[in-house]
Parts: C-alpha cells; structure tokens; sequence
C-alpha cells in the first residue's frame, strides 16, 4: 500500500472494546452492560418496527420523536439535543466539530477514564493532557481546574473507579474558563442516584454539554443509541458533520419506547445498586481494596488482580482487566445479576484454596 | 449570549445533507394521508421477509453490545463474495464508510477527484478534512476516464466513482474502469461506489469489479443493503477491499457501529433470493413503464442501470416538485447536484409508477 495515510489516524491506537465472547455460557462481567433485558414495551417497539416492515425506508434523519421525548422529559428544547449512534458518536461529533487541526487544541481528561477520550481527540490532531486522580477519593486534581485545554471530558460517574464529582465542581470548571467546553459524560448517571441535577448547567453556563447513553442504564448497548445535550449554538455546528441517517428506525423505536418505560428500568437500577453494595461488600471481605462507585460496576484492587483475570476467564468468567500502571492491581466488575455475582464470588472463592 | 467556543473553520462552508423529505412531514405540510414516496431509491417491495422474522425475534440480546466486527456478517459475505474476510468492512451504511475513509486518508493539502453532479457524500467528506474537490466535466452523463485520471496529481488520495452514478443512473463498462485504474497514481484510491450494484449487474456490460481487485491494491468497493436489500431503515453498508487500506480505517472507526438489528437483519436477507429476484423483476418492469410513459409525455431521461430514473424537464424542475408533493407524491429536486432542471424519481410499485404519471400528467397540464 503506497497511500499516504492522515497523520493522525497514522499515529493512532484503536480503541480496544472489552470481549464479546461467541461461544456460549460465559458470565459476562466486563462490558458494563445491563444484565437485565429490554422492558416488554421494548421488546414489542423492536417487534413493530419489525413487523411494520418499514425498514427498507431510510429512518427518520432527524429522530424528532425520540428527541422529543427526552427534550419534553429533560425541559429543554428540541434543539438542544443531538442524537446519535451510541453515545461514541456524540463524544466523536464533539471532537470532529471543536477541535481545530494543526492549531494545537488539547483535550484535558482525568485518569483514569474512559480511555476513548484520547483515541477521539487524537483521531482529530490534538492530544490530550490528562489530570491524574489518586485514592483514597479520586478528587479532581486543583490544576484541571484553570487548564487550558479546548475541551475537558469529565465522565460522571468516571469509570472504571465509580467516582461520582458533586454539582458545584462541574460548575467550576465550566466557570473558570469560559472559552473551554465542559462535556459531562453521563454513561452512568443513572446508578448515580443524581438525577437530571447536571442540565440545569446546560442552562446556566454556555460551555457545558451532557452525553448520555441506553447502553447501560436503560440495557440497550444492542442498538447503539446516545444524546447529548447543550446549547442550541453548540449542537447545530455538530448537527452539521452528522450523518444525515445516523440512527436507525429500531434503534429509534426501542429508545423511545424504552425512555418511556421508566418503572421497569428505575426498579433493574435500584436492583443493580443493591447488588453493586453486596458485591462491594464481599470483595472487601476477600481483601480486595474497592473504593466507592456509582457506577453498574465496581473497581477491585488486589495484588493479584492480573493473575485473577486469566484464572477467572478459564472459569468462563469474564471481567475488564487494563494494563495501565495505574489499574493494573485490579479489576474491573460490571454488576451482573445476583446469580451472576455468586458465581464470581464462587470462582474466586475456588481460586483462592 | 453566544456560544465563545470556536470551532473548524472546515465547517463554515458545511451545510448539512439535505435527506429526502420523509413522508410524515408531507402528511403534516399538506393535511394529506395517501402519499407515495418516490425520493430516496428505497426498495418498494420492503424488507425481505427472512429478514422481518429475524428482527422481530430479535428481543432478548438487545442489552449487550453488538459484534465489534460484523463477525458472522463478516465470514458469510466473504464466502458469498469468494473474498478473504479482512478484505471486508462494515459501516452505519456505506455513508458512514465513506466519511470514515475521508477521517483517515484526508487532511489539508489533500485532494479528491469526482465527477461533476456526483453523489454528495463525497465532497463533504472532504470539506469535513479540509481537503480540496476537483470537479471533472461528464462525457455524455459517464464518467471521463481520462479527464479523472488528468485531474489527479500526488496530493490526490480518492477518485470517486459511482458506478451507477446518483442521481444519473449511467455507468461505466470495464475498459474504462481499466483505464482509470491504470491511471491513477498508485498513492490513490479508486472507490467504486456500487450502491446499485444488484440492479446493475443486470446490464450484460455492467463490469464485475472484484476481479479487478487481484491486480489493483489501490481499488475500494462500496456496497450497501439499503437499496435492492432493502434495509435503508438500519443502516448497513460495507467496503471491499485491501486488507492495508482498512487498517486505519478500522482505527476510526467506532468500535460498535452497527447495531445488532442491522447484522441480523443483514444475515437473513442474503438467504433470501426470492426476495431479491422480485427486487429486480418490479424494478425492470417499472423502468420500462416509465420509459414509455415518459416518452408519451416528451421528458427527456437518462437509461438508468439502477432504480431511479434522471427526468430532463428542459425547465426550471422546482416548480414541477411541489406540484408533486401537493399531490401526494414525493420525488428528489437534485438542484444541490446542480441539475435544476431535473428530478430524480425512485422506480416503486406499479401503482406507485401509476399514481406518478397520472400526477406528473395533471401537473404539466397546468
Ligand atoms: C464513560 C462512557 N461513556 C460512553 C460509553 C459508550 O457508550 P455507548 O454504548 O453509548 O457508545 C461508555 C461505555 O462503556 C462509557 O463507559
Ligand atoms: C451512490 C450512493 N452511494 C451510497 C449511498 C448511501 O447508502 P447507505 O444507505 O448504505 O448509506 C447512496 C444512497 O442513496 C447512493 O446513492
């Protein structure tokens, strides 16, 4: 191949998703999906969408309903929100539309976080200045604060920790520099316990964004559907790059159907909030280090995590495992099902005879 | 108040993709209930039926991520295709393909190469890197081989080839591929874009490009399951071609971009060739309808080698469209293609062929 490739995709290291293993019987604990299935009402969406047989028509490119839907749940306006193909696309649209090539814009990031953060903002010819955050409580470090980076990503709750930052330290750093974009990733929100707290900030300050995603919270990681939320000045430069059919027909279905049936999904996450409290609480009874998390999983530090991670797999039971130095002495553990969950502690109860 | 955060300055020049108008929105506009959408080379007959079983059993997996990689889409095409599987990559349709390879192959400084009334996508994925569009004259509605290959130069990196062309419906026989494929700086892309490849192949001199991938590590194939499969509604296209020229592309790319619906949507419908037949049986039918109707009517078109068909109105075609729409019919103005004069209409059912003319009639009428 003799075609010259951009320099910064040259440079780039694919963003490496956790394992989806195709034989059957693994107990999968290492993707933070729900492990809980769609709400009927979901499943009858996809079923309509399907049986309707509408699906040779391009869908459509607005996905005005399910905006709707969550712009009259939110109080905000129509314009206000960008969907897209999982929340990935949204944080992509973020980087394609405000970071400048060539004119040294840097992403600032926690670390850890979602690694993706860095792989997008590399893709576009920035780099990324990363803030590191230590135990015992993760704090953001003082010097994020004032950096002066294009855009900072905050993942609230920030995985794979769990570590949720109150309300007035987004304020902060959307206030201290108003020239800087604040994009609060809200993959997560829901396990958080916090509610809608962070559009008022859409509201209130003119550089923050908030992306959510149904991948996790609402078990919909199959139909790759996300939003982000912001200023209508903001959303209309990144409506422009988007493809113009980004979403699909069942894909807009399912969402909207699935936003609207909030008991079913508040009870699974209230379950999965129970059980991330069990689970925290048996791994630190196994002399695992697990610092508080608001997130569907938890982090779980022990001296022979990456041993543990091999040993688990051969048991058929998959958990997230990063080899950064940082992370390396743990594991990070999606809050399965309760049964899911004993069989883990089982296995590492085995493992450790 | 406004918005401080200053953005590309690529994207000032942007103005987003003006989509087919869908008929929900016609309904509204117009207080009208029957409408007949001929916009947006949709397959008439609907989804295969293998392929609407499949997605309404699909139900109980919806929670977990989809195959990365199209997996079993990946293993089953590239047996349809005589392919090795890393020959192949899979896109949120093959728009999403097309912007991915501007991601990864385009910068300032870069140029593309299409020919004049090309399928947008093209262009803006250059004006989304920065890069520069050269606009090649047509030569009798086809593609000048020879002009294309002038026009590139060692800052070239794609020359884009619609094969059939929209919204023209033309295409270029093999000698011509050749030709430009010979031509081209090897430090190039060829992208054929085949979206109508099924109804194509119909013509005994449409060429089989694959076997020009043996010779030509520089050659893209694009293909798509929105237009003779009908699946425009999931969203699912793929590329063809050097396993190198996806190994950046497949850094771009989002790490779950096609969804679970779209794959096993995608696997039923390759099973269903009945579906497929009837596909390209209505369409031919409904060409040759059109050709005689709009001969009786004096309109000028363009032969078509996929389901549209290019109307020469030799007149400002705005008009013509809305007088269409207030009639229940949606069809494609292509002024943004820079044929004002033209509509591109999509070639549907007979009675959508039917209600057309007699709307197209009435309206010339006046
Ligand atoms: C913080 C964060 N943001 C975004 C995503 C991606 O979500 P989606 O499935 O909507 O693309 C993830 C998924 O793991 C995540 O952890
Ligand atoms: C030439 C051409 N390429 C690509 C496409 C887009 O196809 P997809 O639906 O796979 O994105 C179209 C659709 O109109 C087309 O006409």
């Amino acid at each position: 191949m003799s075609i010259e490739i951009n320099a910064a995709v040259a440079a780039l290291e694919a963003y490496v998703p956790g394992e989806q293993p195709r034989e059957p019987g693994f107990v999968k604990l290492n993707t933070n999906e729900s492990p809980y299935p769609s709400a009927p009402a979901v499943v009858e969406a996809v079923h309509a969408a399907a049986t309707e047989a509408a699906f040779n028509k391009y869908p459509d490119p607005a996905s005005r309903s399910l905006r709707q839907t969550i712009a009259e749940s939110l109080g905000v306006e129509l314009g206000q929100i960008l969907a897209g193909n999982g929340s990935d696309e949204v944080l992509r649209l973020v980087c394609h539309a405000f970071l400048r090539p060539g004119s040294g814009d840097v992403i600032g990031m926690l670390d850890p976080t979602y690694v993706l953060y860095r792989t997008l903002a590399e893709m576009f010819g920035s780099s990324a200045r990363t803030f590191a955050t230590v135990a015992p409580d993760y704090a953001i470090p003082e010097a994020a604060y004032d950096t002066p980076v294009k855009v900072f990503f905050l993942a609230n709750p920030n995985p794979p920790i769990g570590t949720l930052y109150p309300l007035e330290q987004i304020e902060r750093l959307a206030a201290d520099n108003p020239a800087r974009l604040i994009v609060v990733d809200e993959a997560y929100v829901d396990f958080s316990g916090v509610g809608n707290a962070s559009i008022s900030l859409v509201e209130r300050f003119r550089n923050v964004l908030v992306s959510r995603t149904f991948s996790k919270s609402y078990s919909l990681a199959g139909l790759r559907v996300g939003y982000i939320v912001g200023r209508r000045a903001l959303i209309a430069e990144m409506e422009k790059i988007r493809d113009s059919y980004n979403l699909n027909r069942v894909s807009q279905a399912a969402a909207e159907a699935a936003f609207r049936a909030t008991e079913y999904y508040a009870d699974k996450t209230r379950q999965i909030c129970e059980d991330r409290a069990f689970l925290t609480e048996a791994l630190r009874r196994r002399g695992f280090e697990v610092p508080e998390s608001r997130g569907n999983f938890v982090f779980a530090r022990r001296a022979d995590a990456a041993e543990l991670y091999k040993s688990l797999k051969e048991r058929k039971i998959l958990v997230r495992y990063f080899s950064a130095p940082n992370l390396a002495d743990g594991l990070r553990i999606t809050i399965g099902t309760r049964t899911e969950i004993n069989t883990l502690l089982e296995g590492l109860d085995a493992l450790s005879k | 108040m406004s918005v401080l955060v200053p953005y590309r300055s690529a994207l000032k020049s942007l103005a987003p993709y003006p989509p087919g108008k869908p008929i929900e929105e016609v309904q509204r506009e117009f207080g009208l209930t029957n409408i007949v959408k001929l916009a947006s080379n949709e397959n008439p007959l609907g989804p295969s039926p293998l392929a609407i079983k499949a997605l309404a059993a699909e139900s109980s997996e919806l929670n977990l991520y989809p195959e990365s990689g199209c997996h079993y889409l990946r293993f089953k095409l590239a047996e349809h295709l005589g392919l090795e599987p890393n020959r192949l990559i899979f896109g949120n349709g093959s728009d999403e393909i097309v912007a991915m390879l501007a991601q990864s192959y385009l910068g300032p400084g870069d140029n593309i190469v299409i020919s004049e009334h090309a399928f947008v996508r093209y262009e803006m994925g250059a004006v989304m890197m920065g890069a520069e569009t050269r606009t090649i004259a047509r030569l009798d509605w086809r593609h000048d081989p020879v002009a294309m290959v002038g026009a590139c130069d060692e800052r070239t990196r794609f020359v884009f080839v619609a094969n059939p062309e929209n919204p023209i419906g033309s295409f270029n026989p093999l000698a011509d591929l050749e030709r430009i494929l010979a031509g081209v700086p090897r430090t190039a892309f060829v992208v054929l874009d085949e979206a109508y490849y099924e109804f194509a192949r119909q013509n005994a001199d449409y060429p089989e490009s694959l076997q020009l991938l043996r010779n030509h590590d520089n050659l893209i194939i694009l293909r798509t399951f929105s237009k003779a499969y009908g699946l425009a509604g999931l969203r699912i296209g793929y590329g063809i071609g050097h396993a190198d020229a996806w190994d950046p592309v497949d850094r771009v790319r989002p790490p779950f971009n096609v969804s679970r619906a779209a794959q096993t949507a995608a696997l039923a419908a390759m099973d269903d060739s009945e579906h497929l037949q009837n596909t390209l049986d209505n369409n031919a039918r409904g060409r040759e309808f059109l050709y005689e109707e709009l001969k009786k009517l004096g309109l000028p078109y363009v032969e078509t080698a996929a389901n549209f068909i290019l109307i020469d109105f030799g007149r400002p075609a705005m008009p013509i469209y809305d007088a269409l729409l207030r009639a229940g019919v949606i069809v494609r103005p292509v002024g943004i293609y820079k044929l004002p004069n033209h509509l591109r209409v999509t070639i549907g059912l007979p009675e959508e062929n039917q209600i057309f003319v007699d709307a197209l009639r009435g309206v010339l009428r006046n």
